[in-house]
């Protein structure tokens, strides 16, 4: 039989949300929910199921995102997060709530240097949440800063995701890492502001004035991996270098620095990291492969025709539609990994955004500003589940921490909606050439 | 006995896995070198080749998290605890996957047909190479998964017989 | 009973492919007994033109759709010579080859190696260099990275022609000239039109290298579930179908040309050493066909 719009939906998406609620993977239920359709439609077959995953490998986009882990978990290994810490520390940690800033801030010095939040949860989580327990800290608080921080490593460029969206949806990689670099500082306020007054309610310590001698030593240690983000930002918005092979060249100088320069990375240690980057890139790509397959039969069965005709009707305005895709991006990010979603609903939205006149470097932001909410909330929230293993929480302990610090957060999401030229204005400064 | 086998046949997974990372640097590494030094020439099939391997990186990994359970699966009702709803519960999981992994290997080798018959632009390989890795999956998968769903079983009957 | 048909288009209706399968469509139901639907789907909603093969070959998901001879390589591998760059003097030489049976034992092969029917044959673009700098002479084409399409004559082609070519799925060369992974492509105005590719890339260098051949291909699996009487509507109104095509979009190409170009979209350039470049590629091209054992099919396209 031929399958109709609404049963092809209904059967997709029920399928799937059956399946992820009682705990088959992700990846797993995004497949496991076509061969319904497949089953029951007399022009498909498994053969779709199977190609379009493996098609969608087929890209010389994701190619960037095994080199990018890459990069990160070198710097990890390479101890160099460890200098980027004590660099914080000296220029936050005398604050009230010291080592809660010295978080905050050692997350956007990373998130400039790398392109993924997961390492930044796991490298200055891994160090700084015991040291903040052992200064007095709430544990919950300590892995819910450390998660709701580490978010910035996908909105302060380099990022994986927008290397992935502007991909996908034809943008320039460059403008969307200038346009993701005023909305991440004001996170990094908003956040810095957060641990602020939790410092002044229970009271948290400083961690201490640094003296002129501890600065100087802090700034030499960390100098050459503060040049990482001139490297490879610049090489990309400057249109020298591809982003994959900007997130080589971060490799390699991370890799450099740590194996000559501050000598902390041996071969032994270089096997694991490789090891483990192939083993976490696959688990995010091979998502990316049944996602493509699940997006496909929604394209099959006109799905995206009807939401983008129902969202169009309802003709919401500029502020309204932003904030309906801001809704469903969060929705989603509930359950589903990033990339997926940009692959299933970026895709689907991306008319939406344009029949309102969103402009697209700002619809991308607010996509990805919203996706990097969903690492940090459960049910699906890879950083918080990383950051609550740490300290060997539950995540369902730690939710209210998170959902405080969350509010600030998403108050700047709403202020970059409300007023898109805080995300336009750096790109449209430095590359005119992008917006005529 | 299956055990020690199937453990031997991810570690042999995970050390592919390593490698192939580190080889998959080379031809991305030439095309740097070739575009902005010059030491070497521009080389066409270096994309090809990445693309290559990216694909059986992806695949192997895919089938290690199937072992090692580390495929990211979303917690919304908490975690079983007796003695049935583990059960359940997992086996429920294992089914799922299971299932899908053995439409893999059975529809995968019709698809590895497929990519036998059809060659590469750059490199002219036979793309058998690289479609082989679907039902190689569908078989690892099964394998793996059909094994943790017989050890809940087992824990499930173990623990029946240790609550008399 | 109610028969659908089911294709697919890379492109929106404005596209001469797409004016093509509608024109199909509409020839099938003038021919035709019964009623057949027609589901045509655009804007490469299902994917591009090597996802399409997949499905052609299968029998699954469509019916039919156009697909340059580039993406049936993989299959078949001779199938690219019939549009293969430089191998067409004129539209007067391309239009008596594509008039006559002398691609017969390419379809034969395509049919034979992957279950693909032509039906027809549309196109009829003069593809050129776009590229996002200037590129004037064989000096300014030295080593310039540039996609093609996915079949080793391309590929072949152009290194012959001292260029560095890459092959790109469709869908990335947008973003891969915009990171640098290239500096340009080649392709025909309708194209490079619809997917606003002078955006990145506004150079537009009049190598006139290739005259379009678009075969509308049948699914094997789909042809054969036909009743002979439509099978034979079918294969009439795909070759029929094709020359409206072809004339659509040999007239409009120009057209489209001069409209980029008015509206400072492009800035077009002469190509200095056509000649030389000529003369770089045929022996490449007849090394290729020898490799194929298809040199007498060379000739007798050349014959024409
Ligand atoms: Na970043
Ligand atoms: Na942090």
């Amino acid at each position: 039989m031929i399958i109709t719009t609404g049963i092809a939906c209904l059967l997709l998406v029920g399928t799937f949300l059956v399946l992820v609620l009682l705990r088959v993977p992700v990846a797993f239920a995004l497949g496991i929910a076509t061969i319904p359709v497949v089953v029951l439609d007399i022009r498909l077959t498994p053969f779709l199921i199977m190609d379009r995953m493996f098609q969608s490998y087929d890209s010389f986009i994701l190619l960037a995102v095994p080199f990018f882990l890459l990069a990160a978990n070198l710097m990890n290994s390479g101890k160099i997060t460890d200098r980027l810490i004590e660099l914080s520390r000296v220029l936050t940690g005398w604050l009230p709530g010291g080592l809660g800033q010295v978080n905050v801030a050692v997350s956007m010095l990373f998130a400039g240097i790398s392109g993924s939040s997961t390492a930044d949860a796991a490298g200055c989580g891994k160090i700084l949440i015991p040291a903040m327990i052992k200064q007095g800290y709430s544990p919950r608080f300590a892995v819910a800063i450390t998660a709701c921080s580490s978010v910035m490593g996908v909105i302060i460029p380099p990022s994986i995701l927008m290397v992935v969206w502007g991909g996908v949806m034809s943008i320039s990689v460059g403008a969307l890492f200038l346009a993701g670099a005023v909305p991440g500082f004001l996170i990094a306020a908003a956040l810095m502001g957060t641990v602020y007054a939790y410092a002044r309610i229970y009271d948290y310590p400083t961690a201490g004035k640094p003296s002129w001698r501890d600065f100087c030593s802090a700034f030499k240690g960390a100098w050459l991996a503060l040049m990482t983000p001139v490297l490879v930002i610049g090489g990309i918005v400057g249109g020298i270098v591809t982003p994959t092979e900007s997130a080589i060249i971060a490799a390699f100088y991370s890799l450099i620095l740590g194996m000559f320069v501050y000598r902390t990375i041996n071969p032994k240690e270089l096997v694991s990291v490789l090891y483990e980057t192939g083993r976490f890139a696959s688990i995010s790509l091979f998502a990316i492969g049944t996602a493509s397959a699940f997006g496909w039969m929604l394209a099959y069965y006109n799905v995206p025709r009807l939401i983008v005709g129902l969202l169009t009707n309802l003709e919401f305005g500029q502020f309204g539609t932003s904030l309906v895709i801001a809704a469903l991006f969060l929705l989603f990010g509930l359950f589903i990994d990033a990339i997926p979603t940009i692959i299933i609903l970026g895709t689907v939205l991306f008319p939406v955004a344009t029949a309102a006149e969103i402009h697209p470097v700002v619809f991308a932001i607010i996509g990805i500003i919203s996706l990097a909410f969903g690492l940090v909330t459960p049910p699906y929230g890879l950083c918080l589940l990383i950051s609550a293993s740490i300290a060997n929480l539950n995540v369902v302990h730690v939710l209210r921490d998170t959902v405080i610090i969350l509010m600030p957060m998403l108050l700047i999401l709403l202020i970059v909606i409300l007023f898109p030229e805080i995300a336009l204005w750096l790109p449209k400064t430095l590359m005119p050439a992008t917006f005529k | 006995m299956i055990k020690n086998f199937l453990e031997g046949l991810c570690q042999v997974l995970r050390v592919l896995v390593g490698a192939l990372i580190a080889v998959l640097i080379i031809p991305v590494a030439m095309q740097v070198l070739a575009r902005y030094t010059g030491i070497i020439p521009v080389y066409l099939w270096t994309e090809e080749l990445a693309n290559f391997i990216f694909v059986w990186v992806v695949m192997l990994g895919s089938m290690i998290a199937v072992w090692e359970g580390t495929h990211f699966d979303v917690l919304v009702f908490p975690e079983a605890t007796s003695r049935w709803g583990m059960l359940l519960q997992k086996g429920f999981v294992l089914i799922m996957v299971s299932a899908f992994a053995l439409l893999f290997a059975w529809y995968g080798i019709g698809y590895a047909k497929f990519g036998s018959i059809q060659s590469s632009v750059m490199l002219q390989a036979n793309l058998l190479f690289t479609y082989i890795t679907v039902p190689l999956a569908g078989f690892v998968w099964s394998a793996f998964s059909l094994y943790h769903l017989w050890e809940v079983i087992q824990t499930f009957r173990e623990s029946g017989h240790a609550s008399q | 009973a109610d028969m659908t048909l089911r294709g697919a288009s890379l492109f929106d209706e404005s596209h001469a492919y797409t004016k093509t399968l509608m024109k199909f469509g509409e020839l099938v139901n003038k021919y035709a007994d019964t009623e057949v639907t027609f589901d045509l789907r655009l804007n490469s909603e299902l994917g591009i033109e090597p996802d399409y093969v997949n499905f052609l070959t299968q029998g699954v998901a469509i019916d039919y759709a156009i697909i340059a001879p580039s993406n049936l390589a993989r299959f078949a591998p001779a199938v690219p010579l019939m549009d293969m760059p430089f191998v067409f003097r004129d539209l007067e030489h391309w239009n008596a080859v594509l008039s006559s049976d002398v691609l017969k034992p390419l379809e034969d092969e395509l049919l034979e190696k992957a279950d693909l029917k032509i039906i027809g044959y549309a196109g009829g673009g003069t593809r050129n260099l776009i590229s996002d700098k200037q590129i004037s002479n064989l000096e300014e084409l030295k080593g310039h990275k540039m996609r093609v399409m996915g079949a080793p004559i391309q590929a072949r082609i152009f290194g012959a022609a001292s260029a560095a070519p890459s092959a790109i799925a469709y869908s990335e060369v947008y973003n891969a000239i915009q990171t640098g992974v290239v500096s340009g492509l080649e392709n025909e105005a309708a194209s490079l039109l619809q997917y606003k590719f002078f955006e990145v890339a506004p150079h537009v260098t009049l190598t006139q290298h290739s005259i379009t051949v678009r075969p509308i291909v049948f699914s094997g699996k789909s042809f054969a579930k036909l009743s002979p009487e439509m099978q034979a509507v079918v294969l009439k109104a795909g070759k029929e179908a094709g020359e409206y095509g072809r004339k659509v979009e040999s007239t409009e190409d120009g057209q489209k040309l001069t409209q980029m170009k008015d509206a400072k979209q492009i800035e077009v350039h002469e190509f200095a050493d056509r000649d030389k470049l000529l003369a770089m590629v045929i022996p490449v091209q007849k090394a290729y066909a020898e490799e194929l054992g298809a040199t007498a099919l060379l000739d007798a396209i050349q014959a024409k």
